[in-house]
C-alpha cells in the first residue's frame, strides 16, 4: 500500500546512520575549499574538521546536486518498483530542489506507472531534518505517498527555523542575506537573530547585543511561536558550539519544560555560509 | 553691552538704593546684568563645589554661559516692559542652556517670565507669584526632582520671600528676603542630599542661583556693574562678509577636503580594510579628521594644506566616487552665497536622522558608522548648549531625529532643544553615557517605519546595560568609605565610586570584575581613551581578561578625553 521511499539530500544535516535507521536515501551536495577543485561530501569530512578549517581562514564553496545525479539515484528505486517522494532543500537557497524536480519530470516519462513526487521543503539544516523525521513517522503510521506528501506540504509553513550566527560576515560574503539588513554587523558584539521565511529565504529579524542575548532571543521565539511548547519535537543544529547548545537546551527546559529531541551539526553545505558558531533551533509553530 | 537707552527713573536713584514698589523692564535688565556679573566673578567657586573628586562638568561655567546667553539676548532690547524683557531674557537662556543646572536655571526664568505675561511692571506680590511659577516650571523640567538641589533652594527662598510680603514691602526688601532664605536653604542642602554631606559641599546649582540673586541685590542696592566684569561673548553669527581670495592673499586656512572612495578589490582587501592607518596618516597632514567605512565605501573629511597628498594616499586603496576640495578662506564667503538650509528644505526629507554627542575622534567615527548624521561636540567637562543641539537639528533634513545625549548632565539640554524644535519630530534617547548610547544605537533598526518601535528597541537595549568608568582624581576625598588620594585612579559604576587605586591596571581589572560579577553580565565592551599608552593598554586587557573568564569582551579605540577607560557590561 505505501510502498514508496523517501529521498532527500545531504543539506538536511541528519547523519547517514540516522537516515539509514529512518530508511531514507539521499544525494550529497558537495563543497570545495578556497580555489581548490577537490570536492568533498558531508560523509568525507567531519563537521568539526570542517569548522576548524574555516576558523583557520579557509573559505568553502558549495555545489548543488545536478539533475544527472538525481536521475541516477532515483532510477534504481523506480526500477525496483518503488515510488519516490523527494523532499528537497529550500529552493530559496539552492538549485538542488530544482534539479530533483527536473529529474523527477524526466523519469516520469520513462516510468509512467511510478509516482515520483518532489516537494520543496523551503527548509534547511535540521529544520529540513525535522520535516524529514515527521514525514518518516507519517509514512510509518501507514500513510500513502500522496498523504505523506500533502502532510509535508501542510507542515512546511509551520516549520520554524530560528538561528543566530557568531560572525555575520560569512552570510554577507555568501550573498545569502539581503543587503538591506547587512549593515547590522557594524557594531562589535552585535548578533543577528534570523529566521527562514515562508519562501525559504534567510531573513534578519532583529539584532541584539552579545551572544547570550542572541541565544535568549531564540528561546523567546520558541515561547512565542511553538505550537506545543512542552511536547513538540525540537531539533537543534550547531556550528561546533556545544556549550551554547547546552545553554539553550537548558533555557528551553527551564522556561517551557521543552525537550530537545536531536542535536546535530550544521553541515558544511549550510556551515560554509554561516561560519562556525551558528546555532539554530527548529520546531513546529503556529507560523514560521 | 547693556546700554539703557532711556534713563528713566532708575538713574535718579544713582548710588542710592532702589526703594521701588514696582519692578519694571529697565531695572530687571540691569539686575540681570548684575546677576550675571556676580556669577561670573564666582564661577570658579561654584565649579569647586563638586561632589566627585574627578574632572567633571562645571556647574559654574554651565550656569554662567546660560545666563550670559540671556544677557546677550537683551543687550539691544529697548524696552521698559517687564514681561517683554523677561521673555527675551529667558528665551535667550533657554537657547544657551548647558548642563542640567543651566537647563533648570533657564526653566526657572522661563516660568517666571510666563508669570509676568501681560504685566509691564510688577509689585512684590506679582513678583512673588511669577517666581512661584518659575519654581513650578523648574520642578516640572526634571523627571524626578531631587531635594537638596537648586530646586529646593529656589522653592524655599521663594516661599519665604512671598510669606514675608507686607504692605510696606519694596522690590528691594523682597529680593533681600529671597537672598537671605536662599543662603539658609543652600546651607541646609547637605542635610537633604547625602552625597553633598559626604563630599562636604553645598549644592553647586543652588550656589550659582544664590550668586545671581545676590547680583540682583547689588544692583538694587545701588551698586554699578562694572563693564569689565562682564565681557559677554556674543554668540557666533554666520559669516556673511565676502573674503576674497586673490593674488595678494595668503593661504591661511587650508583646504576642506572631502572624498568618497570606492575600495577596489585589486588594490586592497576590501573586507579587511581598516580606516585606522588612514586616520593616522591624515592626522600627520591635517586636522578635523573624519574617516569611516560603510561596506566598501570610505568617506574622508580633513582640513589640510596638502590636499594632493590625501588624494595620492587614498588612491592606493580604490578609486574616487567624489572629490571636493575647497579653499577655506573662500568657503567662508560661500556660506553667504549658498543657503544650505534652503537647499535642504527643497529636498524630500529622509525618514530618520541621528544626532549624537561625542568626545574623541574614535567615538565620533563609531557613532558615524552606526548612522549618526551630526555630532555635537561635548562630554563630561564640556556640556553643549540647547542651541548647539538646535544647530545640529537644522543641518538634518529628516522627519524624525533621534538624539543621543550620552551624558546625564547633557540630557536636559537635549530635551529642551527637542521641545523648542518644530521642523522635525525629535526623540531624545535618554542615554546617560557614551556606552549606553552606543549600545542603543547599535541595535537601532532604521528600516522600521514606526519611530516609537525603534525607540522602544533602543530603550530595551539600554535597560540591560550597566556603565562604568575609570577616572583620574583631582583631590583627596573620602567617599563610600573609600579613601581616595589625589592622583589615584577611581572606578565608578553608574554613579557610585566603588574603588580607588594608584595602579591603573589593578583598578581596571577589579572594576571589570565587579561590574560583570555583581550584575550577572556576560558581555563587556571597553572604550580605550586618548591618554593611554600601548603598554598600559595591553596590561589592562590582560588583567581584564584574567578577571572576567568566560566573558565576551570587546575593545574599542574610543579616543575619549578625561577617562582612560569606559566600560559597558551587558
Amino acid at each position: 500500500m505505501n510502498d514508496f521511499i523517501i529521498f532527500t539530500d545531504s543539506s538536511c544535516d541528519i547523519s547517514p546512520e540516522t537516515l539509514g535507521e529512518w530508511g531514507v536515501s539521499y544525494s550529497s551536495l558537495t563543497f570545495t575549499f578556497d580555489d581548490s577543485e577537490k570536492q568533498f561530501t558531508n560523509d568525507e569530512m567531519s563537521a568539526v574538521d570542517f569548522y576548524n578549517k574555516m576558523r583557520e581562514g579557509h573559505s568553502a564553496k558549495t555545489s548543488a546536486v545536478n539533475v544527472e545525479s538525481f536521475v541516477k539515484s532515483f532510477e534504481p528505486h523506480l526500477s525496483a518498483g518503488h515510488d519516490v517522494l523527494y523532499l528537497g532543500f529550500s529552493s530559496g537557497l539552492s538549485n538542488t530542489y530544482n534539479s530533483g524536480r527536473i529529474a523527477a519530470e524526466q523519469l516520469r516519462i520513462s516510468y509512467p506507472e511510478r509516482k515520483i513526487i518532489a516537494v520543496d521543503t523551503l527548509s534547511a539544516s535540521a529544520g529540513f531534518g525535522l520535516l524529514l523525521y515527521l514525514a518518516v513517522q507519517k509514512k510509518e503510521s501507514g500513510a500513502s505517498i500522496d498523504e505523506t506528501a500533502s502532510y509535508v506540504r501542510d507542515t512546511v509553513p509551520h516549520l520554524c527555523h530560528w538561528f543566530t550566527v557568531d560572525d555575520l560576515d560569512y552570510l554577507k560574503r555568501g550573498g545569502r542575506i539581503s543587503p538591506t539588513v547587512a549593515f547590522i554587523g557594524k557594531a562589535l558584539g552585535i548578533k543577528p537573530v534570523l529566521h527562514m521565511d515562508n519562501e525559504g529565504h534567510l531573513i534578519n529579524m532583529s539584532k541584539v547585543r552579545g551572544r547570550k542575548a542572541s541565544l535568549d532571543a531564540l528561546a523567546d521565539k520558541y515561547g512565542q511561536l511553538a505550537e506545543d511548547p512542552e511536547n513538540g519535537t525540537v531539533f537543534i543544529s550547531n556550528g561546533d558550539c556545544a556549550q551554547d547548545v547546552e545553554y539553550l537546551s537548558n533555557v528551553l527546559h527551564d522556561r517551557y519544560n521543552a525537550k530537545v529531541k536531536l542535536v546535530t551539526y550544521v553541515g558544511p553545505v549550510i556551515g560554509a555560509h554561516t561560519g562556525p558558531g551558528v546555532l539554530a533551533l527548529f520546531f513546529i509553530g503556529k507560523e514560521r | 553691552m547693556f546700554k539703557p537707552k532711556k534713563k528713566a527713573e532708575i538713574t535718579e536713584n544713582k548710588k542710592e538704593p532702589y526703594n521701588l514698589k514696582y519692578l519694571g523692564g529697565w531695572l530687571m535688565a540691569k539686575m540681570a546684568f548684575g546677576g550675571a556679573a556676580r556669577l561670573r566673578s564666582n564661577t570658579e567657586e561654584v565649579n569647586r563645589l563638586n561632589v566627585f573628586p574627578v574632572p567633571d562638568g562645571d556647574t559654574g561655567d554651565n550656569m554662567r554661559m546660560t545666563i550670559e546667553s540671556g544677557i546677550a539676548a537683551i543687550e539691544d532690547l529697548d524696552s521698559d516692559d517687564l514681561a517683554e524683557v523677561m521673555k527675551v531674557f529667558s528665551h535667550g537662556m533657554l537657547l544657551g542652556a548647558r548642563g542640567n543646572s543651566g537647563v533648570i536655571l533657564s526653566q526657572f526664568f522661563s516660568g517666571t517670565a510666563k508669570g509676568f505675561e501681560g504685566t509691564d511692571k510688577a509689585d512684590p506680590s506679582t513678583l512673588g507669584r511669577a517666581l512661584e511659577m518659575g519654581v513650578k516650571q523648574a520642578y516640572n523640567s526634571v523627571m524626578t526632582p531631587t531635594e537638596g538641589t537648586i530646586l529646593t533652594v529656589a522653592r524655599e527662598a521663594v516661599e519665604y520671600a512671598v510669606s514675608s510680603i507686607t504692605p510696606q514691602s519694596t522690590i528691594r526688601s523682597f529680593f533681600s528676603d529671597l537672598a537671605k532664605e536662599m543662603h539658609e536653604s543652600l546651607k541646609r542642602t547637605p542635610e537633604s542630599l547625602a552625597v553633598l554631606k559626604e563630599a562636604g559641599v553645598v549644592d553647586s546649582g543652588g550656589a550659582g542661583l544664590l550668586y545671581i540673586i545676590e547680583g540682583f541685590n547689588n544692583v538694587l542696592n545701588g551698586e554699578e556693574v562694572s563693564r569689565e566684569s562682564l565681557q559677554i561673548q556674543a554668540p557666533a553669527k554666520a559669516v556673511s562678509v565676502r573674503m576674497d581670495f586673490d593674488s595678494e592673499s595668503r593661504m591661511e586656512y587650508g583646504y576642506c577636503t572631502e572624498l568618497m572612495i570606492q575600495l577596489m578589490k585589486y588594490k586592497t582587501d576590501v573586507d579587511a580594510f581598516s580606516v585606522g592607518p588612514l586616520r593616522e596618516y591624515l592626522a600627520g597632514i591635517g586636522n578635523s579628521i573624519v574617516a569611516f567605512k560603510t561596506d566598501s565605501l570610505v568617506k574622508v573629511h580633513v582640513h589640510t594644506f596638502e590636499p594632493e597628498k590625501v588624494l595620492e594616499y587614498c588612491r592606493q586603496f580604490g578609486e574616487f566616487v567624489s572629490v571636493k576640495i575647497e579653499n577655506m578662506s573662500i568657503q567662508h564667503t560661500g556660506l553667504a552665497d549658498h543657503d544650505h538650509d534652503h537647499d535642504d528644505e527643497e529636498a524630500e526629507p529622509k525618514q530618520y536622522g541621528v544626532v549624537s554627542v561625542s568626545n574623541g575622534s574614535g567615538i565620533e567615527s563609531l557613532f558615524r558608522e552606526l548612522g549618526a548624521d551630526e555630532i555635537v561636540e561635548g562630554g563630561q567637562t564640556r556640556n553643549p548648549s540647547t542651541n548647539d543641539f538646535l544647530d545640529a537639528f537644522r543641518k538634518i533634513n529628516a522627519k524624525t531625529i533621534f538624539v543621543f545625549p550620552n551624558n546625564s548632565n547633557i540630557l536636559m539640554a537635549a530635551s529642551q532643544a527637542a521641545e523648542l524644535y518644530d521642523r522635525s519630530s525629535v526623540i531624545v534617547i535618554p542615554s546617560k553615557s557614551i556606552g549606553t548610547g552606543y549600545a542603543a544605537l547599535s541595535v537601532a533598526d532604521f528600516s522600521d517605519p514606526d519611530p516609537e518601535a525603534i525607540k522602544k528597541g533602543m530603550i530595551d537595549a539600554m535597560s540591560s546595560v550597566v556603565s562604568a568608568y575609570l577616572s583620574p582624581t583631582v583631590r583627596d576625598a573620602l567617599i563610600n568609605g573609600i579613601n581616595i588620594k589625589k592622583g589615584d585612579i577611581i572606578g565608578v559604576i553608574e554613579k557610585s565610586i566603588v574603588l580607588a587605586s594608584p595602579d591603573c591596571r589593578e583598578a581596571a581589572g577589579s572594576l571589570a570584575e565587579k561590574l560583570v560579577k555583581d550584575n550577572g553580565k556576560t558581555m563587556l565592551t571597553v572604550f580605550i581613551g586618548k591618554d593611554t599608552d600601548d603598554d598600559e593598554v595591553s596590561d589592562v586587557k590582560n588583567e581584564i581578561e584574567e578577571k572576567c573568564p568566560g566573558c565576551e569582551i570587546y575593545y574599542i579605540d574610543g579616543g575619549q578625553e578625561v577617562y582612560p577607560y569606559l566600560f559597558l557590561a551587558e
